[in-house]
């Protein structure tokens, strides 16, 4: 940098000023240079998270939005084994159970696709338990709503058919996925009459009947879902499926 | 004297405790084992429709950003010569992060109506990581000698770094 202050240019030599105005003209060119990479390094980052934000927000838009193609689930657990409307399994069998459910909850939904096929398969077709499901509905206004839809479609005698096509259809909570178009859509795909199912969510036919539900299982102490009773027992909820299936063992004869 | 500055070494630990928080919502997003939904917390956020973009839970995107942050600032020390380079990367990542938290705070807020405390430690996370790494920036570029020579050499005291 101070090569020149140490070493003064010999006036007159012309050769040498034109070496000095060259430096000077290479330094000058790397301060522009240097300014320019600065600037660089600032606003490159910032287009690029700018650019990157975008296309984040706009994604997630789209895919919130996009209400997913109502789907159908497997239900022949429950189609194999004896089912009266909220009732599954032999009406003599020495085990009742209840389950307290909301069809918003994710709890609820895992219980019913990760453990309920194994109970079914255990205790249901064996004929050891009755199971009942009984509304719990507290998460918000469309767990009620989906109870009703579900007391229409046991009018209709596919109460288990559209209690599984809920779960496997539940994509949030309160955020549309079970909004009276989606309900319509869901009972559509299980094979209702959706003229009448419509007018039976419209009219709120069973409204009374869910609020009925919740109030007696809030009276019998159920404070969360899943909950479950057995023979009658206090409601309690579970760890794992192995709380479960001990109290059943422990009912049994 | 080959001292790190303070600041990349707390941008390093914040970035390690953006990997603790984001990791923790990751192995959530990814459990089924949830068994039981209790009044007033039913994992709503996670829930939403919000928590995934195509399908990835947005905490696994938030654990991998936490982890480039990281690499980065890894990086930085093994390589100050490319100092600059390598904290306006991690300056822009961490840019993009703040403003994403930004828009996921809105929607807690104002859409799904629930907040997520794991998920607001992550947002003062990474905007404490985008100051941290924007103050950095400006020091590394302030640093930066221009000669004749060349732009950009380090400065004497950063040429060989040692990780402590």
């Amino acid at each position: 940098m101070s090569t020149s202050r140490e070493l003064p240019p010999r006036a007159g030599s012309r050769a040498e000023q034109e070496r000095l105005s060259r430096r000077a003209q290479r330094k000058r060119e790397a301060e522009r240079r240097a300014r320019q990479r600065r600037l660089l390094l600032v606003i490159v980052p910032i287009v690029i998270a700018l650019v990157a934000v975008g296309i984040g927000i706009w994604w997630s838009q789209r895919s919130a939005q996009e209400v997913a193609a109502v789907q159908m689930p497997d239900v022949s657990k429950y189609t194999s084994v004896p089912h009266d409307g909220r009732f599954l399994g032999d009406p003599n069998a020495p085990v009742h159970v209840i389950e307290w459910g909301d069809y918003q909850c994710p709890a609820c939904k895992s219980f019913e696709q990760r453990f309920f096929p194994t109970i079914v398969e255990q205790y249901i077709a064996t004929g050891k338990v009755r199971w009942e499901f009984r509304d719990f509905a507290f998460i918000g206004a469309e767990s009620t709503r989906a109870a009703e839809a579900a007391y229409c479609a046991l009018d209709q005698g596919k109460f288990w058919e559209f209690h599984a096509a809920l779960y496997a259809n539940q994509t949030g909570e309160n955020v549309g996925a079970f909004s009276d178009r989606r309900l319509e859509e869901i009972a559509r795909v299980v094979g209702l009459d959706v003229g009448q199912f419509r007018s039976c969510l419209r009219d709120g036919t069973h409204k009374e009947e869910v609020q009925q539900m919740i109030r007696e299982a809030q009276s019998l102490g159920v404070r969360a879902t899943p909950s479950f009773s057995v023979n009658g027992s206090a409601p309690f909820t579970i760890r794992s499926l192995g709380d479960l299936t001990q109290r059943i063992e422990e009912a049994l004869p | 004297m080959n001292r790190l500055p303070r600041w990349s070494l707390t941008s390093a630990v914040l970035a390690l405790a953006g990997i603790g928080v984001a990791g923790y919502l990751t192995v959530v997003a990814y459990d089924q084992s949830l068994l039981v939904c209790g009044l007033g917390d039913c994992s709503t956020v996670q829930n939403s429709p919000y928590a995934k973009i195509a399908g990835v839970p947005i905490a696994l995107l938030g654990l991998l950003m936490y982890l480039a942050l990281f690499a980065v600032s890894l990086a930085r020390w093994r390589w100050w010569r490319q100092a600059d380079v390598l904290t306006s990367a991690n300056a822009g990542i961490a840019l993009a992060g703040t403003l994403y938290s930004g828009y996921l705070t809105y929607l807690e807020l104002f859409v799904i109506n629930a907040i997520c405390q794991w998920c607001v430690a992550s947002a003062v996370l990474v905007t404490a990581l985008f100051l941290v790494e924007s103050w950095g920036l400006r020091q590394v570029l302030r640093e930066e000698p221009v000669s004749d020579r060349g732009v950009g050499s380090p400065p004497r005291a950063h040429r060989r770094q040692s990780v402590l």
